[in-house]
């Protein structure tokens, strides 16, 4: 494997019971690259990316995460969940901490962390995404934009290589969606390598290094914002573009 | 003032015709039933409880040994204290009449020492709540939770004893405890071991590993299939011809494992119910984050979970404290089996109804005290506000 290849899989393929979800994704991603997923609903875009830090598990075809296979051995498992960040439709904060002890805990716990080298971390965080007034809050005192930075400041803490987004605007209110959009525009230029899965067009063509488009559990076409989104090949692109751009 | 009142009442109690029905009917029977029991209750001599007290409260514990019962009152209200000076709005309501109580009885015709006991039992959560607040700061949290975690055991080495007859904690038999301390004992014990317990049946009949999760679920169906009463004789008859001839363990924890594994069971299935309320994606939050299953479990489930299901386990906690009565059955002398032991005394056969009517506002004022300070557990729990 190259150097420069943070994720590569091949023939990577899952089936929920009887139904084939993943038909075997071959996909190379390098360091540092924007990768955003598109594809219609049901296609496999968030099976996918969860099975690149194991919240769901494939059953054929082989992966690798920084160079680390994805298999049944919990040390592999760790360590690729300790190089890839995570950030939900829903946020799936902590509700019984504060913001502060939500960014703070996976650095204390899991990396053994001083608490003092965790707490100006996460303020710094914080700080980063334009949040540090909200420290002592719980969740549920927070608007929906401000939860989901707070999400992506905890991702953050535990100094991850990749970053995935599970339609992270999605649950969101019109007016918040910048807020957080904007968080992300400076992670992708920041050289993290992100993979996004994203409906915001706008967004995928002003970061985006490769736009990825799945159906049916396949990748249809891939290629660049330009290429895609100027000159897609294939049908099924254009009638979903066309579906996309419509409303 | 007066014209709010008529407006109320005109708005809940008379607002359609059968509602009015409804309010002068029940008010007949309610101020009926309300001055009949006024009638009684002055016409009836209450001698039996006072002459009696020792006993309803603690048996047949030996009166030389009383301090130690105190001791541990002393202690637990100096815990108290400390942990009131945790709560958010300082002494208010409920806290303030749980310090005056003590003193209010010591201004009634109890003996010098007992009176003295009374006053110091309201001294020290003043005390305790004094040094919370200046002494311990920032601490005080953590003094306070070791404090509760430890004090359970501290009544058990306090009441039991270790020593021989001449030392300064001699032991004292079970079967001479009775009365409130043995109810007490059997509630708090049943409460923390059956909640250990069932959260372990509940976290294993969630287990991957099949073993534990059949051997889980036949353990809490089995339980559930059965009355407290059965479960209560077979650790009666049962046990003992289970174990070899040379162990012998005593009714009281027989009668224990009967009511914690029982309770345990119900624990269980509560416990259980709080896991399914709880979204999938806090477990995918947790993993996702590299937390392993322990830290997941501990640190981020488990808090939901009960914070939860509060208002549930109150529900059991109030039902195992009432459940306690029941042991009086294979003859411990607990408040009930304390109650018939009096009205067995030819002295005291017609004041049975006393008896039972002073047991029944201590069972009151036990359940009551859970359920209110749930309460205030939950409202301080509550994140959104
Ligand atoms: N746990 C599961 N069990 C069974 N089927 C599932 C499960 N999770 C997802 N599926 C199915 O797998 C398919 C792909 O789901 P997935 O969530 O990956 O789609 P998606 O592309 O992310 O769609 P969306 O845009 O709606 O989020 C869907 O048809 C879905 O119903
Ligand atoms: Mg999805």
């Amino acid at each position: 494997m190259k150097e420069d290849i943070i994720i590569k899989s091949r023939g990577l393929q899952k089936w929920y019971g009887d139904f084939h979800v993943l038909k075997g994704i071959d996909i190379e991603i390098k360091k540092g690259e924007v990768v955003v997923i598109l594809g219609p609903s049901g296609s496999g875009k968030s099976t996918f990316i969860r099975t690149l830090n194991h919240l769901e598990e494939h059953q054929k075809g082989e992966l690798f995460v920084n160079n680390i296979e994805m298999n049944h051995n919990i040390k592999n498992i760790n360590k690729i969940r300790s190089e890839v960040g995570m950030v939900f439709q829903s946020f799936n904060l902590f509700p019984h901490y504060t913001v502060l002890q939500n960014i703070m805990l996976a650095p204390v716990w899991v990396k053994k962390v001083s608490k003092e080298a965790a707490l100006e971390a996460a303020m710094t965080l914080l700080k980063r995404v334009g949040i540090e007034d909200q420290a002592h809050k719980y969740p549920g005192q927070l608007s929906g934009g401000q939860q989901q930075r707070v999400a992506i400041a905890r991702s953050l803490a535990m100094k991850p290589e990749i970053m995935l987004f599970d339609e992270p605007t999605s649950a969101l209110d019109p007016e918040m969606i910048k807020e957080v959009l904007d968080v992300m525009i400076e992670l992708a230029h920041s050289n993290m390598t992100l993979l996004v899965v994203t409906h915001e067009i706008a967004f995928a063509k002003a970061v985006a290094d490769r736009i990825v488009f799945f159906d049916e559990g396949v990748i249809i076409e891939q290629g660049t914002p330009d290429q895609i989104f100027n000159n897609p090949k294939e049908d099924r692109t254009k009638l979903f573009l066309s579906q996309i751009l419509d409303h | 003032m007066n014209s709010k009142i008529i407006i109320w009442a005109k708005n809940n109690l008379f607002n359609t015709w059968y509602n009015a029905v409804i309010t002068l009917f029940l008010s007949y029977f309610l101020t009926k039933a309300v001055r009949s029991m006024v009638q009684w209750i002055f016409s009836v001599s209450w001698v039996v409880i006072p002459r009696n007290l020792k006993l309803i409260l603690t048996g047949a514990y030996p009166v030389d040994q009383l301090w130690r019962i105190w001791f541990i009152l002393l202690v637990g209200t100096f815990l108290a204290g400390i942990s009131y000076s945790l709560l958010k709005k300082g002494i208010r309501g409920t806290v303030l009449v749980l310090i005056l109580v003590p003193a209010l009885l010591a201004s009634l015709g109890f003996s010098h020492v007992s009176r003295m006991y009374l006053l110091s039992l309201s001294i020290c959560q003043v005390v305790g709540y004094l040094s919370g607040k200046y002494l311990f700061g920032g601490k005080a949290v953590i003094i306070a939770a070791v404090g509760w975690v430890i004090f359970v055991p501290f009544i058990y080495v306090m009441v039991n004893g270790f020593t021989g007859p001449e030392g300064f904690l001699p032991l004292v038999r079970t079967n001479l405890w009775g009365g409130l301390l043995l109810s007490m004992i059997i509630s708090i014990t049943s409460i923390i071991l059956s909640f250990v317990l069932g959260l372990f049946l509940a976290l294993g009949r969630r287990s991957e590993l099949i073993v534990i999760r059949y051997f889980s679920i036949g353990v809490i169906e089995i339980i559930r299939g059965v009355p407290l009463i059965t479960l209560l004789f077979l650790g009666y008859l049962i046990l003992p011809l289970a174990l070899p001839a040379n162990i012998t363990i005593g009714v009281l924890l027989r009668a224990m494992a009967g009511i914690v594994l029982f309770h345990a069971a119900y624990m269980a299935e509560n416990i259980r119910g709080g896991f399914q309320g709880l979204s999938k994606t806090q477990y995918e939050a947790a993993y996702a984050m590299n937390f392993n299953k322990f830290q997941s479990m501990v640190l981020i489930i488990l808090p939901q979970v009960i914070k939860n299901i509060i208002p549930v386990l109150v529900n059991s906690f109030t039902g195992m404290v009432k459940d306690t009565s029941l042991i009086s059955i294979i003859g411990l002398l607990d408040l009930v089996g304390i109650s018939t032991a009096i009205a067995a005394n030819p002295e005291f056969m017609s004041d049975s109804q006393q008896v039972l009517l002073f047991l029944s506002l201590i069972y009151f004022i036990l359940c009551f005290s859970i359920s209110r300070t749930s309460r205030k557990i939950e409202a301080s729990m509550n994140y959104d506000k």
